[in-house]
């Protein structure tokens, strides 16, 4: 499904990626820690070319872009599609609702009739828990809920995998769980995720297999159990410790 | 009383005059110092013992009035500068030019520290007499009709019965042109009526008899037609009141015409013609009684709707510029943010010329340059709403740009993330949000646009600060006709805020 080779990027004289490889398949929840400015925010952006990779190849289902060249913007967009990217920032559209940030996409991108998209967005704010919020406007929507339609508005998308970038990062605590909530439900669906988190709680829960990345390059990958378990790199052992 | 000839500082000049709440203020605060004449002493004795004669007159009035000498531009040159040269001579004293702007003269006497008298071509009318005191007249002129060289349905004032006709504003020519049923174009000058009459937008000028013949000889595409008619006279404003001093200038008048001074002084500026006869057959018999204007406030039920009806103009013209401003500055904007280099320079240059050149010259280029050197005619409603549109399409393009730079750059981020392209991200959500960041700099301008729209009376548009212009130097009312003019642009102005708000609080409604 994701399918990454050899992803390098630099800005300025600082290399932030130095060669990161990754093969995901699909229906796989795939987390990524690491320490704050070893490239994982990075990873992601240049995975949806919001970030231009310096080398390197990255395909998500199906459509190729390499590294070290301005893509075709029609190219970026294809990869955007099945891409669906979600922001520690939230990023909701501002002078939108709920329901017209989710209804932007299917009715503007992928031309649905306004009842189809509205219908659709419905049933997407439904799944995130606030059906009852549709009208309400992202100032009046506290940072959890704003996450939540965040996350459906990348859904009603129908992207073939969801990249998640410090999703609950930005949240207190006791708002922290009900996205986790939302999150926890996807992947026991069966959606491919790529999730880049500090919330060790939720790599716990959540993730088929876990990434260490640091210094721009994976470390160490594994599932949960055993990477939080019995790290076999020495870097990775200290970085846990220090979360922990 | 027209003497603004060659007016070959037109931009500055009318750039000084036309500062719209500045002149009703100086109008105003004129009108409280006419209203209290007190002479403090006797102007004569007061100039002798000084030793010197000064006049008030403005120096771009003219050929063939006042005028700077083009071999050597500090030294006057003009009848005008002749006579009061004369005139200071029989006096005993020197001559003394002072500069004063020229619709201001007569409101500048009340000035005692300024200057003795006017010299400035100022017209002997009951009007007039009603404001100041009036010597005997020093020059003979008449009205004389223009046209084209070539046209033969104008014959007469007659003939130009609901035909566009140039005219001075507030002269003779304009009362008698009015009389006569022309359609009225009214000028601020005596330069540009003469191009729009080579241009075709006007089938005739009228205009005082001097004026006629310098202009003629400049411009072979021009001709007199008719012979000149109602005589009038130029006469010397003193303080009401002065009476010493009038008598020492009408005496000193009547010895100039009777030891040929006066013949010349205009034979050698050619305008010595048999109508100067008149000079020294006047006797005092023939003056006319000083009489006071009632105030246009008395009159208010006369003036109010012929300023309602010119702040008319003022509506159409300022929303028309602004129309063409939010439209126009948003192209700006958008090619100065996104286009590709050489366009993005392009828009840049735009903005930096229309904000940092005058609005008048701009109006002056549309108006009479792209005429004269392109053929390209554009009507005076036309060319005020272009002028003000492009000008403020310049600030409005900033004004977006500040708005569309201050939305997140996660907007656009998260916009091509759901797969939108630049264009599509732009319009439906980069552009909805900078726009309403925009707005009350928006709204801003164009309730400032209502003030800065009486420029657009330089191409004989009469909006509301030109009818007020109009009307307070007929009347010398300009305290009375000045509250009227000042409450109406004051209701414009506030019903434009007022519409501004509401729509703030519209596109806002979704910001809480």
């Amino acid at each position: 499904m994701i399918v990454v080779e050899q992803l390098t990027k630099r800005f300025g004289a600082r290399a932030v990626l130095r060669g990161v490889n990754l093969r995901q398949a699909r229906g796989e929840t795939v987390v990524c820690i690491g320490p704050s400015g070893g490239g994982k925010s990075t990873f992601l952006r240049c995975l949806n070319q919001l970030e231009t990779p310096d080398g390197g190849r990255v395909t998500i289902g199906g459509v190729t872009v390499e590294g070290g060249r301005t893509e075709p913007r029609e190219r970026q967009r294809q990869l955007r599609l099945r891409a669906g990217m979600v922001f520690q920032q939230f990023h909701l559209f501002l002078h939108l609702t709920a329901l017209e940030n989710v209804m932007e996409g299917p009715r503007h991108v992928l031309r649905q009739s306004r009842a189809e998209a509205e219908a659709g967005a419905r049933e997407w704010l439904q799944k995130v828990g606030l059906a009852e919020h549709a009208a309400h406007f992202p100032e009046q929507l506290s940072g959890g809920q704003q996450q939540r339609v965040a996350i459906a508005r990348a859904l009603a998308m129908k992207p073939e995998v969801l990249l998640l970038d410090e999703p609950t990062s930005a949240l207190d605590p006791e708002l922290r769980a009900e996205v986790r909530v939302v999150l926890n439900q996807l992947a026991a669906e069966g959606r491919t995720m790529l999730l880049v988190t500090h919330d060790m709680q939720l790599a716990r829960q959540i993730a088929d297999r876990v990434l260490f990345l640091d210094g721009g390059v994976i470390v160490e990958s594994g599932p949960p159990e055993s990477l939080f378990a019995s790290p076999e790199q020495a870097r990775t052992r200290e970085f846990l410790e220090q979360v922990r | 009383m027209q003497i603004q000839g060659q007016a070959r500082c037109g931009g500055r000049r009318s750039a000084d005059r036309w500062s719209g709440a500045g002149t009703i203020f100086w109008g105003a605060l004129g009108a409280l110092l006419l209203a209290g004449w007190s002479l403090r002493a006797d102007t004569l004795a007061a100039l002798r013992q000084r030793g010197e004669l000064r006049w008030g007159n403005d120096a771009e009035g003219g050929a063939p009035y006042i005028y700077h000498d083009p071999a050597q531009p500090e030294r006057l040159m003009g009848f005008e500068v002749d006579f009061a040269g004369a005139l200071a001579a029989k006096l005993g004293v020197k001559s003394e030019f002072v500069q004063h702007n020229w619709d201001l003269l007569l409101l500048g006497l009340a000035d005692e520290s300024k200057f003795d008298l006017v010299i400035a071509g100022i017209e002997r009318t009951a009007e007039n007499l009603g404001k100041v005191a009036l010597s005997r007249p020093y020059f003979i002129f008449d009205q004389q009709l223009v046209a084209r060289a070539g046209v033969t349905d104008v014959r007469s004032l007659a003939d130009l019965k609901g035909r566009p006709v140039g005219v001075l504003s507030s002269s003779a020519s304009h009362r008698l042109a009015e009389a006569a049923g022309a359609s009225v174009k009214i000028y601020q000058d005596n330069v540009n009526y003469f191009s729009d009459l080579a241009l075709g937008r006007l089938d005739a000028v009228l205009t005082d008899s001097p004026i006629a013949a310098e202009n003629l000889r400049q411009q072979p595409e021009l001709t007199a037609v008719g012979v000149p008619f109602a005589p009038g006279g130029y006469a010397v404003a003193v303080r009401p009141g002065d009476t010493n001093l009038l008598a020492a200038v009408n005496a000193a008048i009547a010895t100039l015409i009777h030891d040929g001074t006066l013949q010349r002084i205009y034979t050698g500026h050619g305008l010595w013609n048999a109508a100067q006869q008149g000079l020294s057959g006047w006797t005092e018999a023939s003056v006319t009684v000083p009489v006071r204007r009632r105030p246009a406030w008395s009159e208010w039920r006369t003036y109010l709707p012929l300023l309602l009806r010119a702040a008319g103009t003022t509506i159409w013209v300022t929303c028309g510029g602004m129309v063409v401003a939010v439209i126009w500055g948003l192209g700006l904007a958008l090619l100065r943010l996104y286009g590709a280099a050489p366009v993005r320079w392009l828009a840049v240059a735009y903005i930096e010329v229309f904000r940092g050149t005058p609005l008048l010259l701009q109006i002056y280029f549309l108006y009479f340059g792209l005429a004269q050197q392109l053929g390209v005619k554009l009507s005076a409603g036309v060319a005020a709403v272009l002028a003000l549109g492009l000008n403020y399409a310049a600030n409005e393009a900033e004004n977006y740009r500040a708005g569309i730079q201050a939305v997140p750059p996660g907007q656009s981020e998260a916009a091509l993330a759901l797969g939108m392209s630049r264009g599509l991200a732009l319009r439906r959500i980069i552009l909805p949000q900078g726009l309403r960041i925009s707005l009350p700099s928006v709204t801003n301008d164009f309730i400032a646009m209502f003030k800065d729209s009486s420029i657009v009376s330089v191409i004989a548009l009469v909006e509301l600060t030109k009818e007020f212009q109009i009307r307070a130097l007929d009347t010398g009312d300009y305290l009375g006709l000045g509250v009227m003019t000042a409450g109406i642009y004051l209701g414009l102005s506030y019903a434009a805020s007022l519409g501004a708000r509401w729509l703030e609080r519209r596109l806002q409604r979704d910001r809480r």
